[in-house]
């Protein structure tokens, strides 16, 4: 099988107070940080008999479909190397 | 005159919505499982409030693809009453039957409280035994209530009078205090263009009897009835 990793996370213009939260937590650590999106990531299996087009075609139909909300939603897909 | 309660798993207010359909008003009602494809013969649909699913993903997401809502949106299109009132209008706005998301609220936090507010359009088959500009009180129950939607629909929204309820305070004044999830435009409610689809974020089910506390919910469905019936 073939792994592939599906990142979600809040658009930009989409107040996103979970991130938002992190953000000020983190600041009170001590950590010089600037901005914060909290998101999702999924990791899937799929068979290796699919080609790299293939996996990266049923990535963004899963997206589309289920995964994210693209109004509020963007994604990144990523294929991980053959173990 | 049918009614349609349709269950989800981790619907809980299926119950309190089968007690007003059938017991208050008095339309013949059923339960129909999410898994059943078909929605024969029911002038109105109801999607309950719950936790369909558990939340997973985001709230109404699963539920939004499971098998009962082709025969929703197919009846939908056909012009049939359909509401969905908390998980119910977030499984309408992930379907695509409604425009617009509910994101968590804005302080992060489940509400349980009532609020006020605006009936803004009663022309509808849900509202038109409620005055125009009328105030009235219904209780919220959740953790994904901020309405959104972009600048280009939400000015769809307005120009079509698709906002059917808006937070306010006792008065009417929408002011950011009465705004419990930081919903856009303070929108609690809103219909599709044709009118026939509603979704809102209070629950009207939890306020059609006295001893609940207060009754402004039950012209919601007395209004369907009439409308149903004629």
């Amino acid at each position: 099988m073939v792994k592939v990793e599906i990142k979600v996370y809040p658009k930009k213009e989409v107040l996103d107070p979970v991130g938002e939260t992190i953000k000020k937590a983190l600041r009170r650590l001590g950590v010089d940080v600037e901005s914060v999106r909290a998101g999702k990531l999924f990791t899937i299996e799929m068979p290796e008999k699919l080609s790299k087009e293939e996996l990266y075609l049923e990535a963004d139909r899963m997206c589309k479909e289920l995964l994210a909300n693209p109004l509020i939603e963007e994604y990144e897909v990523i294929l991980c190397e053959q173990q | 005159m049918r009614a349609a309660v349709v269950v989800f798993p981790g619907s809980n207010c299926d119950h309190d919505l089968f007690w007003v359909l059938n017991d208050i008003v008095g339309l013949n009602t059923a339960y129909v499982w999410h898994e059943d494809t078909k929605l024969v013969d029911f002038d109105l649909i109801v999607l309950p409030g719950g936790f369909s699913y558990g939340d997973y993903l985001r709230s109404g997401a699963i539920a939004a693809r499971s098998p009962i809502m082709d025969a929703v949106r197919d009846a939908a299109e056909k012009g049939r009453a359909v509401i969905g009132i908390c998980n119910g209008f977030q499984i309408l706005t992930e379907a695509g039957l409604l425009p617009g998301a509910l994101l968590p609220n804005i302080n992060l936090r489940f509400i349980s409280t009532w609020v006020y507010m605006r009936v803004e359009n009663n022309s509808t088959v849900f509202t038109h035994k409620y005055r125009k500009g009328e105030i009235i009180r219904m209780p919220i129950a959740h953790a994904e209530g901020r309405y959104y939607v972009d600048n280009g629909a939400l000015t769809e929204l307005q120009r079509n009078g698709q906002i059917v309820f808006r937070y306010s305070d006792a008065e009417g004044n929408s002011v950011d205090y009465c705004n419990p999830n930081g919903s856009i435009d303070f929108i609690a409610g809103i219909c599709n263009r044709a009118g026939n689809v509603l979704g809102l974020m209070p629950h009207p089910e939890r306020c059609c009897e006295r001893s609940l506390g207060g009754v402004d919910g039950l012209r919601v469905f007395t209004s369907l009835v009439q409308c149903l019936s004629s």
